[in-house]
């Protein structure tokens, strides 16, 4: 069976599975306690997820004083602020951009990646395999304390390399554009392990009497990709396309570490933007709420035009 | 087979891959570059590695970087461990791990049971209710938690560092898709003997399930040591920091020339236990990310 | 069945408060409040044992922001005043940098997690006078106390009342340079009244002389702050700050725009590398002899010449070719006392102050990084040790020279106000602002007005949004 990538919001099961028929459950476990077992996790989520949304959209709503100890309700001040804010635009382009930059290169470096790793070898893939998937457990933060060496203009290795070949490398942390690509290339990098074993999954669950079945028609290994394995991998890049959008808009610890939103805005990103109006110098939080609400709507627009998008292409085993 | 059956089997096979039967001298460009994309993706790490050993006064005054050492000093061990109180960091994100993964673990194993053996009214409501949470970013409910937590009085403690995160509804998701493919048989004979729900949670469906529940609990385990934003924004008392936030502060400790060595010596404690994780249980790992391609 | 789900919930539940509460970093509170303090009430029969009077030692929570070799002498300070007595245990933690401990100290005021003392930055001012959380110094010092402070870090933390907190590292900036450099060119040292034109002058025989870089300094706010100041700008209007509440700023007009040209242009024109915002990847350049001169605190002092390998000295900062030499604000930090209404604490707390302002301390304090002593005794007659180590030296008396030769009044005999400093409740984000205007020049191609008008409108706004909780 396929890694099937379902993402409907009104059937969430995987469909293969059949439950066990209702009618002879019910006799046996009558129901109530369920609610017991169910309380733990949905007083959590009720406290933590459910109740700070009403309450985000009441402070967004409001202008909150520095120290958090006044508010004056004003409607939808902030709301109109922002749309009229070029920095608030600003942001909404950096995190554009952002996943323009991480997403198709991941996924394509992920997919190639993968495509060698699943040819089989006799000794060594153990090898192959820890070097490339090693960065899964990287976190963000000791991802920007890395890169952060790498990129130093006085110690870093990047632009010595680079020199190798004849590159005066640029300032990777001062300058606009390449600050943002430094960021790009560190998330793509701590992203790229888990991207890889999602990609080899997919590759593994195609059956391999397809292949075998073209080889007799004689198709070329490059034929054989690309009307074989991209089609029957449509389900896997398509949650790899979903999940990498939307951890590239959340994008915060690389960015906090490595240019701290700079240089002058270049990498502050709608996350940002938001801790830097709720947690740095005396606090917006109204305003800071308000962009969460934005980021949140955006976060789940892109989830449904990809899905509306990606969807009907998707080829379900 | 099952849907989890394969990707159990697919795991083993990402994780120790099937070989080919024999060696063939072709293989070597392959291998060749294959070292190559894992050398160059594991750059990082390998160069925060020597660094790590190497004197800051070698740093600085190298006219170029250099990846080895001339002199290997373990003195950036002793500086990061000194300078910062490493140990305590660490020590507060075992408990933060801990506490966090035995929460989503449990919570999400008790929710998931009932969502696949239990009848009852809503649950389909309830259901949504835990899966719709998946799609809340977590930047729209930091500010008011930091405010909860601070109403409740749990800045700067371990349970305002796990409580907001000790349900998971990718694990009730995941738990319960193990669930449901248990076979049918094992409840005739469990009701026929009598079992009770509890009874035949934890001797029946747990030890069945272990594989889903042990790759979820590296999964957990891993988001929850990796934790960087909040933990930044609900602790200030040095006693109370995490590791990751250890080595932010360590980082910004640096008034004259970054003492890149000490901070690179803190970026390997800090990044160990997620690397002896890595190397003991690559399987389960795999199979953890492996399985939330399920959650799509 | 039931009863078994119900305990283990109660077990977590207890699991979870106990997390909360059984740990004593957890509950600051606890620990000392309810221990009567004994410190200041000895019990009648005067048999207290050990164990007790170790319970009832009073916890001070002190928060600084002194990194690395700077953080070490202030643990140093802090263990002479723990060693020096047994009734007060000063507990000290790092916050990171100036804007950390800013953010962390306003976060811990919605926390309920704030410390007795914290050492709070120059910028900061008004939002401490703000908070209302304030014990202000005035009220526990002795009449004719404050006199024996320096006049400018005393009036610099002052409001109408009196002085509301210690100025305890108090800075001026600096320029250290690289004087094998400086000799190899044949340069003299700067003048103390040198304009851009002497500097940019200075540059051209440096970089003729091979020398890579003529500066090094970090894109951040501050030097344009006291450039400006040392040229005759000011920062905010009404008199910047200090004689009602800010509602705009100046800095983009009069001399502002020559001063941003000045430092936008030495990065610009390739006189200076292009670090950021960073106060230590600018003393690598410098060290590793890519830059001829760098800009930093005096604070830097002891570390600057610790840290090079040839001859370190230091020099005024420039000002503008069309202003006099008008001197510095001074910067630093100063320690607050929060208000922990609780008399004894406070007390406790403001003791420990008072112990880092005196004579001893201030010295090891001043010798051992490059802040300069805030009290004026040890100016005007300065004990035998410290005039030693002045001679030996001489980079340590630059930042003390500096200001000791700034214009406290204008030619009228009015105050001046661009170097008593601004005051503005959202100033440490319109210092981040400044950080951008950079960047609008370096990146944006805006000239330095235009950046300067930029930042302007966006400081404005926020000063605005700032003081309409205080009309």
């Amino acid at each position: 069976m396929a890694v099937t990538g379902q993402l409907d919001g009104s059937e969430l099961s995987v469909p293969t599975v059949e439950a066990p028929k209702p009618g002879l459950m019910k006799r046996w476990f009558k129901g109530s306690s369920a609610y017991l077992y169910l309380a733990p996790t949905f007083i959590i989520l009720a406290i933590f997820v459910y109740f700070p949304i009403v309450s985000s959209l009441r402070l967004s709503l409001n202008r909150v004083a520095p120290f958090g100890n006044q508010e004056i309700f004003v409607g939808a001040e902030n709301y109109t602020r922002l749309l009229g804010s070029s920095e608030f635009w600003n942001t909404v382009k950096v995190s554009m951009w952002f996943m323009v930059g991480t997403v198709p290169i991941g996924i394509v470096l992920a997919v190639a990646i993968a495509l060698l790793l699943s040819y089989p070898v006799r000794r060594l893939s153990w090898l192959h395999r820890m070097l490339i998937f090693v960065p899964v457990v990287i976190s963000s933060a000791i991802a920007g304390v890395l890169f952060r060496l790498l990129y130093n203009p006085v110690v870093g290795f990047i632009n010595h390399w680079l020199s190798f070949i004849g590159i005066d490398g640029p300032n990777w942390l001062t300058d606009r554009t390449f600050a943002l690509v430094a960021v790009i290339i560190a998330v793509v990098w701590r992203q790229l392990g888990f991207n890889v074993i999602i990609a080899l999954a997919g590759l593994q669950s195609i059956d391999d009497t397809l292949y075998e079945a073209a080889k007799v028609d004689g198709a070329s290994a490059w034929q054989r990709v690309r009307y074989i394995t991209l089609p029957m991998l449509s389900p896997t890049l398509f949650f790899l396309a979903v999940i990498n959008v939307i951890i590239s808009l959340q994008a915060f610890g690389e960015i906090n570490i490595l240019t701290d939103g700079g240089p002058g805005q270049a990498t502050t990103n709608l996350v940002y933007s938001v801790f830097i109006d709720a947690f740095v110098g005396t606090s917006f939080r109204g305003l800071a709420s308000a962009q969460a609400f934005m980021l949140a709507i955006i976060i789940m627009v892109f989830s449904f035009l990809q899905f509306r998008g990606l969807g009907k292409k998707v080829h379900y085993q | 087979m099952t849907t989890l059956d394969a990707v159990e089997q697919q795991a083993v096979e990402i994780a120790r891959p099937k070989r080919a039967d024999k060696f063939k001298w072709g293989e070597i460009p392959l291998h060749i570059v294959l070292i190559a994309i894992g050398l160059l993706v594991s750059t990082p790490i390998i160069i925060a590695f020597f660094m790590s050993f190497t004197p800051l006064k070698e740093i600085v005054t190298r006219p170029t970087p250099e990846l080895l050492p001339d002199t290997w000093v373990f003195d950036n061990y002793r500086t990061a461990w000194n300078a910062t109180p490493f140990a305590r960091f660490m020590f507060n994100s075992f408990v933060q791990t801990g506490l966090i993964t035995i929460g989503q673990v449990l919570f999400s194993v008790l929710a998931a049971y009932a969502f696949a053996m239990f009848d009852f009214r809503f649950k389909n409501a309830l259901f949504a209710f835990v899966i719709g949470s998946l799609f809340v970013p977590f930047e729209l409910i930091f500010i008011p938690n930091f405010i909860t937590i601070s109403d409740l009085g749990w800045a700067n403690t371990y349970a305002g560092l796990a409580v907001p995160f000790l349900a998971s509804a990718f694990g009730v998701f995941m738990l319960r898709q193990f669930f449901l493919t248990l076979p049918r048989d094992l409840f005739d004979a469990a009701k026929v003997d009598g079992a009770s729900n509890w009874y035949y949670l934890w001797k029946v469906v747990v030890p069945l399930s272990k594989g889903g529940i042990s790759a979820f609990t590296i999964f957990s385990f891993l988001g929850a040591w990796n934790q960087y934003l909040w933990p930044l924004i609900i602790t200030n008392d040095e006693s109370m920091r995490t590791a990751q936030i250890g080595i932010r502060f360590f980082l910004v400790n640096q008034e004259r020339a970054t003492d890149w060595g000490a901070i690179m010596a803190g970026a390997m404690i800090v990044m160990v236990p997620t690397l002896v994780v890595f190397l003991v249980a690559q399987k389960q790992l795999v199979k953890g990310i492996a399985m939330s391609g399920l959650k799509g | 069945m039931r009863r078994k789900l119900f305990a283990l919930f109660l077990a977590l539940a207890m699991v979870a408060a106990a997390c909360g509460s059984d740990d004593p970093v957890t509950d600051p509170g606890t620990d000392t409040t309810e221990a009567p303090t004994v410190t200041t009430q000895p019990t009648d029969d005067g048999t207290t044992d050990t164990t007790e009077a170790m319970a009832d030692v009073v916890q001070i929570e002190f928060w600084h922001a002194m990194a690395d070799d700077l953080g070490a002498v202030v643990d140093e300070l802090v263990g002479r005043y723990n060693a020096s007595q047994d009734a007060v245990q000063v507990n000290a933690t790092f916050q990171g940098s100036y804007d950390d401990t800013y953010n962390a100290l306003l976060a811990a005021f919605e926390t309920g997690t704030e410390p007795n003392i914290v050492q709070n930055f120059d910028l900061a001012a008004q939002t401490m006078f703000d908070t209302g959380r304030l014990v202000p110094a005035h009220t526990l010092m002795a009449a004719g106390d404050a006199e024996s402070y320096l006049a400018a870090p005393r009036d610099y933390y002052s409001d109408e009342t009196g002085m509301v907190a210690l100025a305890f590292n108090s800075s001026t900036p600096i320029v250290y340079y690289n004087a094998d450099m400086f000799e190899a060119a044949g340069l003299d040292a700067p003048a103390p009244d040198w304009t851009f034109s002497d500097f940019l002058d200075t540059c051209d025989t440096l970089e003729a002389n091979g020398v890579e870089f003529c500066a090094t300094f970090g894109t951040v706010g501050w030097f344009f702050e006291q450039i400006l100041a040392n040229s005759g700008g000011l920062y905010f209007n009404n008199d910047n700050g200090r004689t009602a509440r800010a509602t705009e700023v100046e800095f983009n007009k009069g001399q502002g725009a020559e001063v941003f040209e000045f430092l936008s242009g030495l990065i610009a024109d390739g006189h200076a590398p292009n670090l950021g915002n960073t106060w230590s990847d600018t003393d690598s350049v410098f060290f590793a002899g890519q830059a001829a001169m760098n800009f930093d605190s005096t604070s830097g002092a002891r570390g600057m010449q610790d840290g090079a390998d040839f001859e370190v000295k230091t020099a005024f900062i420039p000002h503008s070719d069309s202003s006099e030499r008008n001197g510095v604000v001074i910067g630093g930090a100063a320690l607050w006392l929060i208000d922990d209404e609780d008399d004894a604490k406070d007390a406790a707390a403001w003791d420990f102050m008072k112990f880092m302002t005196e004579a001893d301390q201030q010295v090891t304090w001043h010798t051992g990084t490059g802040y300069f002593p805030v009290l004026a005794s040890l100016q005007d007659s300065p004990p035998d040790e410290l005039s030693t180590f002045w001679a030996e030296n001489p980079n340590f008396v630059t930042a003390i020279d500096q200001l000791a030769t700034t214009n406290t009044t204008n030619a009228d005999g009015s105050i001046n106000y661009a170097v008593l400093g601004g005051r503005a409740g959202p100033f440490p984000e319109i210092r981040r602002i400044i950080v951008e205007a950079y960047d609008a020049v370096l990146n944006g191609g805006l000239s330095a007005q235009e950046a300067l008008d930029e930042a302007a409108a966006k400081a404005n706004q926020a000063l605005a949004d700032y003081n309409a909780f205080f009309e």
